[in-house]
């Protein structure tokens, strides 16, 4: 067994866990945290997102061992920010929104893809660092982002397996949730 | 439902640490991105109780060098941080591979090493990998000595593609050749995590100098059962001059059907058709690069 220590929203939180115990049995038994799926073996299907350190994991594939110190975020706690208001105004205002069953996976993914495509990061080839020949890399949020290739959209929602929305909405809901994050310079 | 079973981890910082505990250990479990572990049938509450020792926090294993020839790549390092650092360097059959693997919400969390290393299963990175002349190297541990070897990556599989690594041995870095092709092509047709008896993944490279086929190389991997390279086809392939008849294309096609069901009969025939028809497709496509010569 381990014992932990995290921030569960916000919350400082000490627990004693097994050590390989996943992180979407954990908010499950322990916190009660219902999410969409808890574990589903190995088949990827995105029903257990939650942020980690901000950024978007899948939860069965999460062991208890690596959330030492972490700050996890559930998508109860992402509703309150406003990454998420900025989704969810593009959800009302193109009158498109996920099924119910994989509106937290749906939701999570385009946020993980806008937070990817805000992150630049400056580890091509001319940052390469003549001195130690090692790559340099920074990670900044600007509100600059990279054109979204369609294609890269397409593959990330393959994690989700609902159907209930055609992939063009999809890549208008996240092209539109980006413009609106320029243009009300949300971080 | 708890875990009734203890399980140890070790997090060595050093590679000094790490050899201690293989040493000391029996029969550990190797974690790197933990992701194929975790996503196996009845991971957690588990009965295996072996010790892990998680390589995240050798710092070494998370470093990407460029040499002249090669880029070298540590074993922990995530498939999204090569695709990035690797976007205007790597060949597009690499790129391509990479960005198939699933969606980057996964490709943060599985590593290089753990890719290759994957028992049971074979997935789109070794194939191409070693199509792109890869050598690792390798740490032994014996008794108290220690040895890193360096060998192409095609040596730690056997003639079925699966792995056939020592327990007291462990990769610890990539060496990946950034040379292109003039032709290169990688395909995915499945899922390879979910439908696995379905799934194809194909990377085929060659050099097309004056319309004529050099250094053919091509790897057909089977999720479940393993590579197939084709040797004996590449082979015929070599010296040929493209574009392909249909005739040509025909007679090809046969071979590699034959060779899929002479080395993996269990290959379905949906793996075998869809094999044939990435193939096919590779082989029309050679077309346009040789008007563009």
């Amino acid at each position: 067994m381990i014992k932990l220590a995290m921030t569960l929203n916000k919350t400082p939180i000490d627990l004693v866990v097994a050590e390989t115990k996943p992180l979407s049995e954990i908010l499950y038994e322990d916190f009660g945290i219902n999410l969409s799926r808890v574990n589903c073996n190995g088949r990827c299907c995105g029903g257990c997102l939650v942020l980690v350190e901000s950024i978007p994991v899948l939860g069965c594939m999460y062991p208890a061992f690596k959330l030492q110190g972490k700050t996890i975020t559930t998508f109860d706690a992402f509703m309150l920010t406003s990454h998420y208001r900025n989704i969810k105004r593009t959800y009302d205002s193109l009158g498109l929104t996920p099924c119910p069953d994989c509106y937290e996976p749906k939701t999570l993914i385009i946020e993980s893809i806008l937070l990817r495509n805000q992150i630049k990061r400056g580890n091509n080839i001319d940052s390469l660092d003549p001195n130690s020949r090692n790559f340099m890399e920074k990670k900044v949020l600007t509100n600059q982002f990279d054109d979204i290739d369609e294609q890269t959209i397409a593959d990330e929602f393959s994690l989700s397996a609902c159907k209930c929305m055609d992939p063009s909405d999809l890549l208008l809901i996240v092209k539109k949730a980006r413009e609106d994050r320029i243009k009300r310079h949300v971080r | 439902m708890y875990a009734k079973i203890d399980r140890e981890v070790l997090q060595p910082k050093n590679l000094g640490e790490l050899e201690e505990y293989i040493r000391t250990t029996q029969n550990a479990l190797i974690w790197a991105g933990g992701t194929y572990i975790m996503s196996r049938p009845g991971f957690y509450p588990e009965k295996d109780a072996r010790p892990i020792i998680y390589l995240g926090n050798i710092e070494s294993f998370s470093e990407i060098t460029k040499n002249i020839r090669t880029v070298d790549v540590g074993c922990m390092v995530n498939t999204n941080r090569l695709l990035d650092v690797g976007n205007l360097i790597f060949s597009k059959l690499l790129l391509d591979t990479l960005a198939s693997t699933t969606s980057s919400i996964v490709r943060d969390q599985d590593t290089m090493g753990g890719a290759i290393c994957t028992p049971g299963r074979r997935f789109s990175i070794p194939g191409t990998l070693i199509l792109m002349n890869t050598d690792v190297d390798i740490l032994k541990v014996e008794g108290k000595k220690h040895t890193i070897s360096k060998m192409p990556l095609r040596r730690i599989y056997d003639n079925q593609g699966q792995l056939n690594l020592e327990p007291n041995c462990l990769i610890t870095k990539l060496r990946i050749e950034f040379e292109s092709s003039d032709f290169e092509m990688f395909k995915s047709v499945g899922a390879p995590m979910r439908k696995p008896k379905s799934t194809v993944i194909c990377a085929l490279r060659c050099n097309l100098s004056s319309g004529i086929i050099s250094n053919m190389q091509l790897c057909l991997t089977f999720p479940l059962e393993g590579m197939y390279f084709a040797q004996e086809l590449c082979n015929d392939l070599e010296g040929s001059q493209v574009p392909f008849s249909l005739k040509k294309v025909l007679e090809f096609s046969e071979k590699l059907e034959e060779g899929i069901i002479a080395k993996f009969p269990s290959v379905t025939p949906l793996q075998r058709e869809r094999s044939i028809k990435i193939f096919q497709q590779a082989l029309f496509s050679m077309k346009p690069k040789i008007e563009q010569n």
